[in-house]
């Protein structure tokens, strides 16, 4: 539940991008196969990409520091959304063999990594323009 | 208006919002966003936020641990199939570079 994490290591500014994701997908500026769970991942990035770069901004880290942050951070995300499209693809891959070809139930991850490889194109070509969003928010907040 | 910046848009409104509204209660207010972006009741609503709370978590576990793709799907792909670096290093820099499409 929502409640569990409460005062935990959820940031007010991951719901409110979390939120905004929401409204973004349901607006259809992203792709509508982009999952609740993927939702999440977006939001905790761009919080830490916003914040690595106010405090850049405030001058209290070098560029290189930046750049590092950044880097860490941007592996991170896709790494989760990589997780995340394999857990689903594994997930799909065997609970549609279960019904239909249980004798081939073994092959799961097989199926599971051609599929994934669809999900995953599909992730990076949606990554490349949404993760660029955080820079453009601490323009219009900062300038 | 681009993408990137239509997105940031929709944040910068929806933090002023949450800032009039929602800085009390946090979790309550998300699920009452919810409930009325996505047009569901309220136990959706709070299946729906658990899964992104998931999803922040997973990436906040990641980050932390930093484990390798091949650990991630079980060594069936690996981080040179999936071109990673050159991903990370195109993201970097559209960031880098002012986030230009």
């Amino acid at each position: 539940m929502a409640e569990k994490s409460k005062g935990e290591d959820i940031r007010f500014l991951d719901i409110v991008n979390a939120i905004s994701f929401l409204i973004a997908r349901e607006g259809g500026l992203i792709d509508g196969d982009i999952s609740n769970r993927m939702i999440g991942v977006l939001s905790a990035y761009a919080t830490d990409v916003a914040t690595t770069l106010q405090k850049r901004q405030n001058k209290e880290i070098t560029e290189n520091e930046t750049k590092q942050i950044l880097k860490e951070s941007t592996k991170s995300s896709i790494k989760a959304l990589i997780s995340i499209a394999y857990d689903a693809a594994v997930f799909s891959a065997r609970t549609f063999l279960s019904k239909t070809f249980p004798p081939l139930a073994h092959v799961v991850t097989v199926v599971a990594a051609a599929v994934k490889k669809t999900v995953v194109d599909k992730i990076f070509g949606f990554a490349k323009k949404a993760l660029s969003a955080p820079i453009k928010l601490i323009g219009k907040l900062f300038s | 208006m681009e993408f990137s910046n239509e997105i940031a848009n929709i944040i910068k409104r929806t933090l002023e919002k949450f800032e009039n509204e929602g800085q009390q209660d946090p979790f309550g207010w998300m699920i009452t966003e919810i409930m009325q972006i996505m047009n569901v009741d309220e136990n959706m609503a709070k299946n729906i936020a658990n899964e992104i709370i998931e999803g922040i978590e997973v990436y906040k576990r990641i980050k932390e641990e930093n484990p390798t793709v091949e650990q991630l799907t079980e060594g069936k792909l690996n981080e040179q199939e999936l071109k990673i670096n050159d991903l990370i290093e195109s993201i970097e820099n559209r960031i880098l570079n002012k986030g230009e499409e």
